[in-house]
Order: C-alpha cells, then sequence, then structure tokens
C-alpha cells in the first residue's frame, strides 16, 4: 500500500499503524498544512459515512471497536449524525420555503433632529436649480444607459430564472419501496440457520426485525457481512430494542443497493453498560430476488 | 470531559502572547489565523491520541513555547510548526503517565465516558437532540454564506458528495481546494462550538 494512499491514511487514523509509522503521520499532521487538510478531510468523510449508516469498507470494523472508547471520536460522529439530520430536514425545508425579499428598514433617521432636516432642506433647494439645468443635459443620455440597462437586468434575470431551475429541480420522487421481514431469534449451541428471504425487484430497502432474547442490553450494534466476500457491507450505529408482544425485537434498515450478493450475515452486539460490545447472535441469510 | 489534570505552571501573559503569535507567523502577519491553524492541528493530533481533554493539552504546548520563547527570546533553529510537534509529544507523553498514575485500579476519563453512553435506555437518543439543539445554536452564530456553505457541503451522499461540491466551488467561484479549506475550518469551528454548547 503507497505510503500516503488514503488506505493507508484511513489506517493511521483509525490506529492501526506501527508506532513509528504513526508518529511520522502525526508529525506531518501538525508541521504540513496541506497534509493536515486532506487528513481532516479523510476523518471527516469516514466519520459522516459511518454517521450516516452508508456502505463502507471493511477497515470501519476497527472504527466501531475505536469509537466507543474514544470521546472524541464519539463526539464527532455524534456532532456528524446531528449535521446529517439537518441538513437532511434542511433539503426539505428549502424546497417549500417561499423566497424572502428584505423587508423595508425600520425609520432610521428618527435620530435626525429638525433643525438638521431644514438646513439639508435649504440646501436642496439651492441645488435644485443647477440641477435642473445639468438633468436637462444628460436627460437623453441617461435614458439610452437606462434603457440599456434594463434589457441586461431582464436578461440577467432570465438566466438567473434558468439557473435556479436547473439548480432546484427535484428528482422525480417516489415512495421507496421497503421490504420487512422478522428474524427469529438465533438458537443457542446449533449451527446457524438461513433464512432465505424473498426480495422483489424494485426494492430500495430492506429491513429487518431481529428478535432478541436477552434483556441485558438497552443498545445493540448490527453489522452485516457479506459471506461470498467476507466483508462487512453495512453497519449500524446505535440500535434501541423495542418491545412486540413478549418479544424484543430490533430493527435494522439497508439500502438495497448494498446488497449486491446473496448470502449474508447479520451479526448483532449488545453493549454493555461499560460500552463494551458483546455478541448476542447471528442470523444467516439467503436473499431470493423476484 | 474531565479537564486535563496536567499542572500549569505559566501562562503568557499579553507581551509573550504577541511574540509567541509573531513568530508563528514567521514574517507573515497572519492576524492570528496562523496561530489558531496550529492549535486547531494540535489539539486533532492529541484527539487522536486520545486524549481526554485535547483542548487543553493544545493549550498546554503552546503555553510553553511562549514561555520557551519568553526566556530565550527566539528559537530559530527549528521551523515553529516543528517544534510545536516536539513540544506536543512531550506534553502528551506526560499526561499518558499521569492518567497511568492517577487511574490505578479506578476507571480513567475515557471509561468514565463509555459509562456515561449507556446510562439510561433514552441516553443516546437524548445526547442526539441535545447536539442537535447545540448544532442549530452554534450555525446562529455563523455568517448566512458559512451557514448555507457547510450545509451544502456536507449535505450530499458520499456518492454524489465529489460532483456536488465541485458544482458548489464552481457556485462560489472558489478551486476546489479553497473551498474544502473553507468547509474545514467552519466545521472545526462548529464542532470546537458544539462541544461546549454540550458540556455547558
Amino acid at each position: 500500500m503507497p505510503p500516503d494512499s488514503d488506505d493507508h491514511l484511513v489506517r493511521y487514523l483509525l490506529g492501526d499503524l506501527p508506532e513509528a509509522e504513526a508518529e511520522r503521520l502525526d508529525e506531518r499532521s501538525i508541521t504540513d498544512s496541506e497534509f493536515a487538510l486532506r487528513l481532516r478531510e479523510l476523518e471527516n468523510d469516514l466519520i459522516d459515512r459511518y454517521a450516516r449508516g452508508e456502505a463502507f469498507d471493511v477497515s470501519l470494523e476497527q472504527f466501531d471497536r475505536l469509537h466507543p472508547r474514544s470521546p472524541y471520536l464519539r463526539g464527532k460522529v455524534q456532532f456528524a449524525q446531528a449535521l446529517h439530520a439537518l441538513t437532511s430536514r434542511t433539503v426539505v425545508e428549502t424546497r417549500g420555503a417561499p423566497s424572502r425579499t428584505a423587508g423595508p428598514k425600520a425609520a432610521s433617521a428618527s435620530w435626525f433632529g429638525w433643525p438638521s432636516l431644514a438646513a439639508a432642506a435649504v440646501l436642496v433647494l439651492a441645488a435644485t436649480g443647477y440641477l435642473g439645468v445639468r438633468n436637462l443635459q444628460l436627460g437623453g443620455e441617461l435614458q439610452d444607459v437606462e434603457g440599456r440597462r434594463a434589457a441586461l437586468e431582464r436578461q440577467h434575470a432570465q438566466l438567473q430564472k434558468e439557473l435556479e431551475q436547473a439548480r432546484d429541480t427535484p428528482p422525480p420522487s417516489r415512495t421507496p419501496i421497503i421490504a420487512t421481514f422478522l428474524l427469529p431469534p438465533p438458537r443457542r449451541g446449533l449451527a446457524v440457520e438461513t433464512t432465505a428471504i424473498p426480495l422483489p425487484r424494485g426494492t430500495d430497502q430492506v429491513r429487518w426485525r431481529l428478535q432478541v432474547e436477552s434483556d441485558a442490553y438497552a443498545t445493540f450494534w448490527a453489522a452485516l457481512k457479506d459471506l461470498s466476500t467476507s466483508r462487512i457491507v453495512w453497519r449500524t450505529g446505535d440500535l434501541a430494542a423495542e418491545t412486540s408482544g413478549s418479544d424484543r425485537v430490533v430493527t435494522l434498515t439497508v439500502p438495497a443497493s448494498a446488497l449486491v450478493n446473496e448470502r449474508y450475515l447479520i451479526e448483532l452486539s449488545g453493549i454493555d453498560e461499560r460500552g463494551s460490545a458483546e455478541l448476542v447472535g447471528h442470523y444467516a441469510v439467503r436473499l431470493v430476488l423476484q | 470531559m474531565a479537564k486535563s489534570q496536567l499542572k500549569r505552571h505559566w501562562e503568557p501573559g499579553e507581551a509573550a502572547f504577541q511574540r509567541l503569535l509573531t513568530w508563528l507567523d514567521e514574517g507573515i502577519d497572519s492576524q492570528g489565523e496562523r496561530y489558531l491553524d496550529i492549535r486547531d492541528r494540535l489539539v486533532h493530533y492529541f484527539a487522536r491520541r486520545n486524549s481526554a481533554a485535547p483542548d487543553d493539552l493544545a493549550d498546554e504546548t503552546l503555553n510553553r513555547v511562549a514561555r520557551r520563547l519568553e526566556e530565550t527570546g527566539a528559537i530559530d533553529d527549528v521551523a515553529p510548526a516543528r517544534y510545536c510537534y516536539i513540544v506536543a509529544k512531550f506534553v502528551l507523553l506526560e499526561s499518558l503517565r499521569q492518567r497511568a498514575r492517577e487511574a490505578g485500579p479506578l476507571r480513567d476519563d475515557t471509561d468514565a465516558a463509555q459509562s456515561l453512553r449507556i446510562a439510561a435506555p433514552d441516553a443516546a437518543g437524548d445526547e442526539r437532540e441535545r447536539t442537535l439543539a447545540c448544532l442549530e445554536r452554534c450555525l446562529q452564530t455563523c455568517t448566512a454564506s458559512d451557514r448555507a456553505l457547510i450545509l451544502d457541503y456536507y449535505g450530499g451522499q458520499h456518492d454524489s458528495a465529489r460532483s456536488q461540491r465541485k458544482h458548489l466551488a464552481g457556485r462560489l467561484g472558489l478551486t476546489a481546494n479553497s473551498l474544502a479549506i473553507r468547509a474545514c475550518r467552519i466545521r472545526s469551528r462548529l464542532e470546537a462550538c458544539v462541544r461546549a454548547c454540550r458540556e455547558q
């Protein structure tokens, strides 16, 4: 792996490099402004993808292990989640928002006393005579200039309108198709059973409701592993269990675009009070595209 | 977050602080930008090294540099940023030793932060709400153009981010690099503001 490749720097950010190499990059992160910026961009990008629950590289398994132990990363992830929530909301709001124009300013001349006003009026009267003559001379020229300016403004407004329309035209929207499946709790002591999941064509998201037997955890994490590549293709943030009848259920939603192969293993971990992850169970699934 | 337990023996007065700014500027008056930039890099260095109080350690580092400048009048055998790194390494080592001494069988700051995490079933949700409220409050302190920039810059999905940012740079008449620098700076400021807001 090239020493300054993105992958190498991600390993550095995840604390996965030998100490000597980490120190070399530590030094560059302070002495080299371009490098510091690149590192910050990579770090923000990594955290944003994690916070948005986007599909990511296997190296982020380490991120998952690292982030509960690091107050810094936890803060960064929370910030990224908040920023993501806000930007998503802003996009929705701005689409329907009326454009705002500046209203008339408050009477800012209220401090302007009457004596000053009278003096100003005399000056204005005196100047009017001169300006009247000058105005006649300039009238014709001004009319020409005004005409040209108005034409340019019309042209500008038209271009601006076209630009805004091109920028703001939302993609055609439709209700996303979500396929939901309930997976029974894994049975202890037995080999992992595979559940076949019929996946309708055109599905946007797959929602798995995982039944859990343990009530020892308030928070869970889930990871989705592609069994054909042994890579984690999806990982969640904190998930809360909900009660459904006598069962506890943890819901995991994954974009269908992340599911390119057939066989996956969902690893569900419970987070104990010290913040450590403990494996609760595996749920094996086989997707059958319909 | 717990404050660093490193003892501060000395803090720069106005003259010493000015000398530090001038030294960091290396002959080009940056109006304090260079100081803020180096401090920011130090904060991230300590944070990546899992320090519980990166801001405090960055300040301690710069205080020590300022003190050295005060004592010697000049440091010209090494570039300012590199000298700051050398001092930062010592500050980090000291803080790690101190943490190890103090932790003993008890939990350290990091453990304490972890245990707060699952304090109650709704704690994670509350924390998220609080962070969001803080971010909204902090965004109000930004200029309208900074606010629009950060929301546009970080608004897209990973797949489309590159083209979206290119488009944004074109719209603002900036190079991609200038836009990245500006977005990073605004984000760093916002992160610091949100951190401070959450600690209130």
